[in-house]
């Protein structure tokens, strides 16, 4: 708000213009040209280039005080002016068809270096993972859901909802964001019909669902809340115990709060408050719960909107693992905000072994703050 | 049986709340409350018949307040927390006006109601050279507790120092606010004061104080009555240990005594009772924390705080009462979490209006005059036969009257004195302060130099 | 409904008035102080000299303004606001801003209230003790409580001292395992803080996608021998009643746990449903919200607790109590928790409430939960059908009860903009902003208006059209939304920070002193 006058917020814009191509013929994602040329055989047509186009158009309201960075052609260009906009710098770009991974990674780079105050882009999971690769956490991006697959968090609901929320991010000065997962299949166990999504990284999104009434409409970041919850954890850890951290931000937190080093996508375990290893394999897990007299206890969060605990990037915390220690050995974490977003408030276990699933079923307790759990169900993935 | 329209609740007109029924579609009241299970319900409320008229209830009310006597219809010399102090006419204007004190939680509709709360704010910060200021507290008690684990926190330490001649009334409220299921927030040190002067005992103080003081804590005036003219230097030994200093003072002191925050309070805490505020048989309390100009102290502010700011029209000030909010109760908390609600805002308020009414020279003044009276009051006091000033400090509003030589207990001098339309000092008999037999005296700017005359003649004819 | 609603034009008050500090001319005075009479004057002496070390050196930059000018400030400041004395108080749900009789207000200038001291000689206050005694045994009636407390001066007071209640209870007990306290999402959240103040730890429920309230099986799952108690609201926050509220309280009891009925939402149970039939042991009226006490700019108010026989003895000092002939304070309590509140709370508050139950009687109190509730069904069905954007996303077809959790959702969706933005337009129609929710947010874009019984028919329907006609303006006129208020006295402050960190406390001015050195205005 206080900038409003200042200067013009900047807003850069990717399209996948190949994005979704997969879907409507029936193959199961757009990755690599193979299937994007066989996809175009078939007779499919992009779905990405109205879908950006619908979010754009949201931004209208707004068109006099914000400015477009965006690619040649189909890759954004064309997008801004059927929405009725005018981007003021247009990067290099190619179209549908001729458009490579790396397109996008390099024009995600770019826009970064250009210090965009968000960057939004339209494509599905693969893209997300694109963007990734070439802006990292160094802004905040908002996808626009346009891909077969759209299991990363960092997508709003749809076209409308992408463009509303951008829009407002930009009003409020685009100050807060917070972290969202890039998640993204293993592609060829896709096609094989195994749905098993990996956690790729996180990329920060904007962050306004809890804004508070009047002043400057907006929100408390979410970095009081994770470190409330490290604190709980690391409050609770008991001497000469193993405690491996799981993947995700709201168990980075507990390492940052221990200052030590961590692995975003990987478990590491300490002891007593001190890194035992880092990025364990299973094996290591499994040797260290078998040590004799060892105490070992995981600290896990949710991974992904659906509200899996297990089967998403942390594939190492076995079902042999999950069996030996038991649930009242395994800690869950997570922000209210994160637990309210999920389908039915419940939580999921996909370990691989649906026996252990159902066994698995049940009410546990979920860490949120430094005082305080909530009561989640845990079920099978299938149910 | 006739339908009673009710002043109060206009939708009992019969023919407006039968078009609404109809709206809502329901046939009878039951249905309306269908949600609530028949076992829930109760019917059989043995109430009292209601005074349907305003008249009548007025004069019902009346009756009852009548059977009270007080600072309107006796000479008043009771403090201990609460005292008769003069409110000025402006200050019961303000307190009259129906938007302000029916008004609640708008942020941008009350303006006004931002204005007022920081210009309160401003002028504590003046009166107390300190910066920062959340919401109030409920009295002086809860804003004492707030301050310890304050202290406690931005130490990291538990031991908390205070004064044995702290007001025990006080103390209670922030012990119940330390008590926690798994032992207390912080542990309550006592250091010893001078039976002589009443001024804290500082070899007591630095025996007691070490690097696991969070803070050291002092009335001024304390309880008893007397002026801690040894604030500065308890100040920098506190400061020496790295710990807090706590200074829980009287607003209406602050005209002729330093501000806390110009001899080393790093945590100012108190009642804002005497500026301003009626007595209301003690609803006239509520409670202040300020700390100085520095985030690690601001922060730990439990309440919600009126912030000012530039608006989006150039040269226009704004308020809004959810600065910082995310430190609140409101709003996800850290670990040393302590609970914001409803407080004192209609006082607050008002001691502003007080404060810009009394100006400075109003509170040098103000202050003087309380001084001059209460040391001529004390002086003729103990010039009574069986009657000594227990403390040679000296005192600001009150003191302490030693009326064990005289044989009459200050129970049976206040019955004494009640018979002549006087209400007397607090009896500190039984309060576990070693002082029985004592009587704590209060004077203010109300009392003229005829009343402290009566009073002196009562208290002479109430000890014969 | 052929009756068209004409809304009418309004502009705040807007007189931007300086800072109070601003206006000093120096020398000028608001007020005379006597001068100590010569002869006191004297026999004091240099009064000022004896306490050299602590006398004050500077006086404090106190304002210096004749008192004309004060009272034109005070009396523009206060035009600036929006009580329920000028304004509809429908928007501030869970509030319960309900008309404030003037009749007590007059009442409080009685000397026989206003210069009461409260340590006085009992005998000299028996009719403190006695409205504090009687208005006891009204609310035990009307809780089904056997005893109550007046020391609490707030909600929030209240739930802290039935904390601590509850601790006690289990100290008693001998019960060190009771370290937890479960409740809801819905509830208020200082029932959550106040518990955590005390070291509990804190199980909270998720509400039901469905229907909003807590899920019966995670309840239990939340309880164990570790539970101290439950602390809930009902209706919670949403306006929805949990009608197997009894359940929940025996499988409380179940496991030891104390049952803590947090009833700020009170207003639409008043004379109808009482919390002793529910199961509770503990629970707390708010006399400034259901008992007509005005909310004072926030407080002092009276959070009012109720207790079974079992936890009497625990009550805070001192209890009133009445021998047959007299009221008497009673601080010879050694089970009590002990001292809450300097003296006895808020008498005003007390005072109040007495006149507004004698005033109603049996009959009129239930009226007043009635209307409450008929007023809220009646809202919310217009605001869903009239007010386009709104959805109702729990308990859809259930009757709600005083207040209604609402969304703007499709609105948003729609338009961009949600309720804020609305919030910031509502104060152009001379109407306060909407309670939203507490955080975290359970449905997206949240209001909660509550049209308590002081309002009619037309008044919500007036309402109702205000919020029709903005929601119809963010379609079609987003701009005028967007850089909303234009007719309230002030414009929207921009640099409040709302988060606690170095960068912010850049910004932070509580005072103005603070805002000289942050904002440069002098």
């Amino acid at each position: 708000m206080s900038n409003e006058t200042s200067r013009k917020m900047r807003v850069g814009l990717i399209v996948n213009p190949v994005a979704g191509i997969g879907g409507r013929v029936g193959l199961k994602g757009s990755d690599g040209a193979e299937i994007q040329k066989k996809a175009l055989e078939l007779g499919a047509r992009p779905e990405a280039p109205d879908r950006a186009a619908a979010a754009l158009r949201k931004l209208g309201a707004a068109a006099g005080r914000i400015s477009v960075i965006t690619c040649q052609g189909g890759m954004g260009e064309d997008e801004c002016r059927a929405a009725g906009l005018s981007p003021e710098q247009v990067l290099p770009g190619r179209g549908a068809g001729a458009t490579s991974p790396e397109d996008t990674v390099q024009a995600a780079r770019a826009m970064s270096r250009a210090g965009v105050d968000l960057l939004l882009f339209a494509g599905g999971d693969g893209t997300a993972r694109n963007i990734y690769e070439g802006a990292g956490d160094r802004v905040t991006v908002l996808g626009i859901p346009a891909g077969v697959k759209i299991h990363s968090g960092v997508f709003a609901l749809n076209p409308a909802s992408a463009g509303s929320a951008a829009l407002r991010h930009l009003e409020q000065g685009a100050e807060n964001s917070r972290e969202a997962e890039v998640m993204d299949l293993d592609e060829d166990a896709y096609r094989r019909g195994e749905v098993r999504p990996r956690l790729y990284g996180f990329l920060r999104v904007p962050c306004d669902e809890t804004r508070i009434q009047h002043v400057k409409a907006r929100s408390v970041p979410e970095e009081g809340e994770l470190t409330s919850i490290a604190a709980q954890l690391i409050d609770g850890m008991e001497p000469g115990v193993y405690y491996a951290v799981g993947a995700g931000t709201t168990t980075r937190r507990v390492m940052e709060c221990l200052d030590l080093p961590n692995t975003l996508i990987g478990v590491d375990v300490i002891r007593d408050k001190k890194l035992v290893a880092s990025d364990v394999t299973e094996r290591q897990l499994w040797e260290i719960a078998q040590e004799p007299g060892s105490d070992l206890r995981v600290i896990l969060t949710v991974i992904g909107g659906q509200g899996h605990v297990f089967g998403r990037g942390n594939q190492q915390i076995s079902p042999r693992i999950i069996r030996r220690l038991g649930m009242e050995r395994i800690l869950l974490a997570a922000t209210k905000r994160k637990l309210l977003s999920l389908p039915g408030h419940r939580l999921i276990s996909d370990t691989g072994d649906p026996e252990l699933d159902r066994e698995l079923a049940g009410y546990y307790r979920v860490a949120v703050g430094a005082r305080e759990q909530m009561i989640c169900r845990l079920t099978a993935g299938d149910e | 049986m006739e339908q009673i329209v009710y002043p109060y609740i206009p939708n009992t007109t019969p023919e407006v709340k039968a078009e609404m029924m109809r709206e809502v579609e329901a046939k009878d009241e039951r249905e309306i409350f269908e949600v609530i299970p028949d076992h829930l319900l109760y019917h059989d409320f043995k109430l009292p018949e209601p005074i349907l008229d305003e008249c009548s209830l007025k004069r019902h009310t009346a009756a009852i307040l009548n059977k009270n006597a007080g600072a309107g219809t006796h000479l008043c010399f009771l403090g201990a927390g609460c005292a008769p102090h003069y409110v000025p006419a402006v200050v019961d204007e303000v307190l009259g006006r129906g938007e302000f004190y029916t008004a609640y939680t708008s942020d941008l509709g009350d303006q006004g109601r931002g204005q007022l709360q920081f210009e309160y704010q401003s002028q504590m910060a003046e009166l107390l050279d300190m910066d920062v200021i959340a919401f109030p507290q409920y009295d002086g008690g809860s804003s004492l507790g707030h301050a310890f684990r304050m202290a406690g926190r931005i130490s990291g330490r538990k031991k908390v120092l205070y004064p044995a001649s702290i007001n025990p009334m006080t103390l209670n409220i922030a012990r119940n606010y330390l008590t926690q299921i798994d032992g207390n927030y912080c542990d309550l040190v006592e250091v010893k004061y001078s039976g002589d002067t009443g001024l804290l005992d500082l070899e007591d103080l630095a025996a007691k104080l070490d690097d696991q003081t969070a803070a050291v804590m002092i009335e001024n005036p304390t309880f008893l009555g007397i002026i801690e003219i040894q604030a500065e230097e308890i100040g920098s030994m506190a400061k020496k240990a790295g710990a807090e200093f706590i200074v829980y003072g009287d607003p209406i002191s602050m005209g002729v005594m330093e501000a806390p925050g110009s001899y080393g309070a790093t945590i100012a805490c108190g009642d804002i009772h005497s500026i301003g505020i009626h007595m209301f048989a003690g609803a006239g309390v509520g409670g202040y924390v300020m700390v100085k100009d520095d985030p690690k102290y601001a922060f730990q502010l439990k309440d919600m705080m009126y912030g000012a700011s530039p608006t989006t029209v150039e040269g226009e000030i704004g308020f809004s009462f959810e600065a910082s909010f995310d430190r609140t109760s409101y709003e996800i908390r850290e670990q040393c979490a302590e609970y914001t609600g409803t407080s004192a805002g209609l006082w607050t308020a008002t001691a502003g209006v007080y404060l810009a009414v009394m100006g400075p020279a109003g509170m040098e003044e103000v202050g003087t005059l309380i001084m001059q009276r209460a040391r001529y009051a004390a002086k003729k006091l103990s010039a009574i036969k069986g009657v000594s000033l227990k403390y040679s400090g000296p005192v600001f509003k009150e003191f302490v009257l030693d009326l064990t030589a005289s044989g009459v207990t200050p129970a049976e001098l206040n019955k004494k004195l009640l018979a002549e339309n006087i209400i007397g000092g607090y009896d500190l008999t039984g309060t576990g302060m070693g002082l029985d037999g004592c009587m704590l005296v209060c004077v203010t700017e109300i009392h003229s130099k005829a009343d402290i005359d009566q009073f002196v003649q009562a208290v002479e004819r109430g000890l014969m | 409904m052929a009756k068209e609603i004409e809304i009418r034009e309004f502009h705040q008050a807007r007189w931007n008035e300086p800072i109070v500090l601003e206006l000093t001319v120096p020398g000028e005075r608001g007020i005379l102080v006597a001068k100590a009479e010569q002869e006191v004057a004297e026999a004091a002496g240099d009064v000022l000299g004896e306490i050299a070390g602590v006398r004050r050196k500077k006086r404090p930059a106190l304002p210096q303004v004749s008192q004309p000018r004060l009272v034109r400030h005070y009396s523009r400041v206060t035009q600036e606001m929006m009580g329920s004395d000028n304004t509809l108080g429908i928007s501030q749900g869970t509030c319960t801003l309900k008309y404030n009789p003037k009749v007590q207000e007059h009442m409080m200038r009685h000397p026989g209230l206003m210069d009461v001291h409260p340590l006085q000689d009992t005998d000299t206050m028996q009719g403190i003790l006695e409205i504090y005694y009687k208005t006891e045994q009204i609310m035990k009636e009307l809780a089904g409580m056997e005893r109550f407390s007046f020391l609490p001066v707030a909600g929030g007071h209240a739930i802290y001292t039935n904390a601590q209640l509850v601790r006690k209870y289990h100290e008693s007990k001998g019960n060190t395992h009771k370290t937890e306290i479960v409740t809801t999402l819905h509830s208020h959240p200082v029932d959550a803080a106040a518990s955590s103040t005390l070291g509990y730890k804190i199980i909270t429920l998720m509400p039901d996608e469905k229907t909003g309230l807590p899920n019966f099986e995670e309840y239990k799952a939340a309880l164990s021998e570790k539970t101290a108690a439950i602390f809930i609201t009902n209706p919670e926050d949403t306006g929805i009643f949990n009608d197997r509220i009894h359940e929940f309280t025996e499988a409380a009891h179940q496991v030891d746990a104390v049952c803590v009925y947090d009833q700020a939402n009170a207003n639409a149970l008043l004379g109808v449903a009482r919390a002793g039939e529910a199961g509770f042991d503990l629970m707390h009226f708010n006399l400034h919200k259901t008992f007509s006490s005005p909310h004072g700019s926030d407080g002092p108010g009276c959070g009012a607790i109720g207790c079974t026989g079992a936890f009497e003895a625990f009550l805070p000092k001192p209890t009133v109590e009445f021998d047959g002939s007299k009221y008497y304070l009673d601080y010879d309590r050694k089970d009590s928790i002990g001292y809450v509140k300097l003296f006895l709370g808020n008498a005003t508050a007390v005072t109040r409430a007495y006149m507004w139950c004698m005033s109603l009687g049996w009959e009129g109190m239930r009226q007043a939960a009635v209307i409450s509730v008929l007023n809220n069904q009646y809202m919310t069905k217009k605001i869903l059908e009239k007010v386009p954007g709104v959805s109702l996303h729990y308990g859809k077809g259930e009757r709600r009860m005083e207040q209604t959790r609402l969304s703007f959702d499709k609105l948003f969706e729609e338009t961009g903009l949600g309720i804020v933005d609305v919030n910031h337009r509502l104060v152009d129609y001379g109407i306060s902003e909407l309670w939203m929710s507490h955080h975290p947010f359970t449905v997206p874009e949240p209001f909660t208006p509550e049209p308590c019984e002081s309002y009619n028919k037309d008044d919500i329907d007036y309402y109702v059209e205000v919020l029709r006609r903005i929601a119809v303006e963010c379609r079609e006129d987003p701009e005028t939304i967007r850089t909303a208020p234009h007719k309230c006295a002030r414009h929207r402050p921009i640099d409040i920070p709302a988060d606690s960190t170095e960068e912010s406390f850049g910004k932070l001015a509580t005072t103005w002193r603070a805002y000289v050195k942050r904002f440069g205005k002098s």
